[in-house]
């Protein structure tokens, strides 16, 4: 059933890859510096910590990005039927657009999309 | 399109007119009466249903029983609804929303419950249990509600991994995801047998996360105790009667019980749930997690309907007979929690067992509900719980399930110690220290207190009616 050909390679792969570690284990330089502890971007020296709050807006847009690309999905599969489902397909996509357009509508009067307002948006 | 799918397309206009309405104008009044119209009609198509001839389709069974779970569960929902909107205006929250996760989990409980296919099965799962995470971390300001909030997301999408990996195994044995063909095939696949018995075990491991049976149960204790109070009363009706109803039909309908391996399994899962349960329940002094700790047992007792068919009988009994034991059983419970969860939603600042000390001697009506309750939850004669567990021993006792029944006894015997030291904490003179100045009294908490009361007392005492009913629905 396992060819002697997939041992070989796994055989393989193991070695590679640990020889890659322990080579480079060995090789490193072992001080204890500050500044090898901080990311490294292109030399670049840092500021400020990463662990930052995220506007909530981020998640939002990226939430109806997610819907309206499911939304295309789904009609790009209709579209290749289109003929064959008939009105049937064609009042079932009708009814799923207009619950994402219900949900849409939702969203905007969340104010969702109201960005740069200080007071307004989602609280 | 037939009558069946009436109920399901009422709800989602329901969901839709009430999201409209909430972006045209947020009134809390508006979208509680909408939610309890949608509820009406949705009741009054399944009603329609009950007695008439079933039908198959592809992903959804209508038999005779399936409307009537439906129904069952629609009233669960609407008993709970009618407390919602004093309980959410006691919320510092937006409250609209809340009503409509609730009627997105009913809709995705009602597909579950109805489902014949994997597909929908698995999409009635993931409705359910995203409103579910909703639900439970409705709350933005409460600490413990956002950590249940994250725990149930996790853990949930844990389980639902697990289930998927279980059917595509399944599938790759038989080749089909519809339940009837699962029956069809019984145990000719393509694969070696352990195949299956692999794929069942993960399948298995999803659905003992969501009933919280022995080794999935650490989640349960925590989420009663952080979710809000009316998501805690949901998540042990709603979620946990959808996603046993499709374990009883997918273990019957693919005949897992000829699998020695998966029997032994189901077996001792039920045992240790109805241990541990009960164990973990008897000194526990927060109310909600000993809740959550009964629910552990309960459902280790009805995992022995699944075992029936793989144990000799002695017919003394009709053959429908488990599944009268298993609605009826789940009616019982379902009922009595239901009412525990709505006496504790009239009394929101009552925590723990010291909190109830002499509440009979300020509030009787709440005080007898509630150790009504209990006695139900534990089994005393003329209550329902009663009738409920009296079914199961008898199903049991028919097909000689010693050492279950043997479990069972052990664990209703220790589980009497904690619900009767309720009881006892409520009839206690009054200490002095338990405030119940805070407590008021209202209509609809009152009429819900005497329908509890009058179901668990009613049917406890006269359980022919209802028990007929269910037989002629389980033979139909």
């Amino acid at each position: 059933m396992i060819s002697t050909s997939f041992l070989v390679y796994l055989i393989a792969v193991l070695l590679l890859t640990m020889t890659m570690l322990l080579v480079s284990h060995l090789l490193n330089p072992k001080t204890g510096k500050r500044v090898n502890k901080l990311p490294y971007e292109s030399g670049i020296v840092p500021s400020g910590t990463t662990d930052i709050r995220w506007n909530v807006n981020y998640f939002l847009v990226a939430i109806s990005f997610v819907i309206f690309d499911l939304e295309a999905v789904f009609l790009y599969i209709w579209s290749i039927v289109v003929m064959e489902a008939g009105w049937q397909g064609f009042i079932i996509t009708s009814f799923f657009i207009f619950a994402l357009l219900i949900g849409l509508f939702y969203e905007v009067r969340q104010g969702a999309f109201d960005w740069g307002k200080k007071q307004g948006g989602i609280e | 399109m037939s009558l069946h799918y009436l109920p399901a397309i009422v709800l989602i206009i329901t969901v839709l007119l009430s999201l409209t309405s909430l972006s045209l104008k947020r009134h809390h009044g508006i979208a509680y009466l909408i939610c309890g119209g949608g509820l009406l009609l949705t009741m009054l198509s399944l009603f329609m249903q009950i007695g008439k001839t079933g039908t198959t389709s592809e992903l959804f069974v209508f038999d005779a029983i399936t409307p009537f779970l439906s129904l069952i569960l629609l009233i669960v929902v609407s008993m709970i609804w009618v407390q919602l909107y004093q309980w959410l205006e006691a919320l510092d929250e937006r409250k609209e929303e809340y009503y409509l996760l609730l009627l997105l989990a009913t809709l995705g409980s009602l597909i579950m419950v109805a489902s014949n296919h994997f597909t929908s099965f698995f999409l009635g799962l993931e409705l359910m249990s995203l409103s579910f995470v909703g639900l439970v971390a409705y709350s933005g300001r409460e600490f413990k509600g956002q950590e249940a909030g994250v725990k149930y997301l996790i853990l949930s999408a844990v389980a639902s991994a697990l289930m998927l990996m279980g059917m595509a195994i399944l599938y790759l044995q038989y080749g089909t995801l519809s339940f009837n063909d699962l029956s069809m095939q019984g145990a000719s696949g393509t694969l070696p047998s352990w195949v299956t018995v692999t794929g069942i075990i993960f399948i298995l491991g999803g659905m003992f996360f969501k009933l919280s049976l022995v080794p999935c149960h650490l989640w349960v204790a925590d989420l009663f105790e952080g979710a809000p109070l009316a998501t805690s009363a949901l998540l042990a009706t709603l979620s946990k009667l959808a996603a046993f109803v499709v374990l009883w039909r997918i273990f019957s309908l693919g005949e897992w019980h000829t699998h020695a391996v998966i029997v032994d399994i189901v077996a001792a899962v039920a045992i240790a749930s109805m241990l541990v349960g009960n164990f973990l329940g008897l000194l526990q002094n927060n109310l909600l997690r000993l809740l959550a700790y009964s629910s552990i047992a309960h459902f280790g007792y009805l995992l022995i309907i699944l075992l029936l068919a793989a144990s000799p009988t002695t017919a003394f009994l009709t053959s429908t007979f488990s599944t009268e034991a298993v609605v009826f059983y789940l009616v019982a419970y379902l009922f009595t929690l239901v009412g525990v969860f709505s006496v504790l939603m009239q009394m929101p600042q009552i925590k723990t067992q010291q909190d109830l000390t002499g509440l009979f001697w300020h509030k009787p009506t709440l005080a007898i509900t509630l150790a009504l309750l209990m006695l139900s939850l534990a089994g005393i004669p003329l209550t329902i719980g009663f009738m409920g567990k009296f079914y199961l021993v008898m199903t049991a006792v028919n097909h000689q399930m010693w050492w279950l029944l043997s479990a069972l006894v052990i664990g209703s015997v220790i589980g009497l110690f904690y619900y009767l030291r309720v009881i006892m904490m409520m009839i206690k003179a009054p200490d002095g220290e338990s405030d119940f100045s805070g407590l008021t009294m209202t209509t609809n908490g009152q009429l819900l207190n005497y329908l509890i009361i009058f179901l668990v007392i009613g049917f406890g005492t006269f359980p022919a009616a209802f028990s007929q009913l269910i037989e002629t629905l389980s033979r139909g």
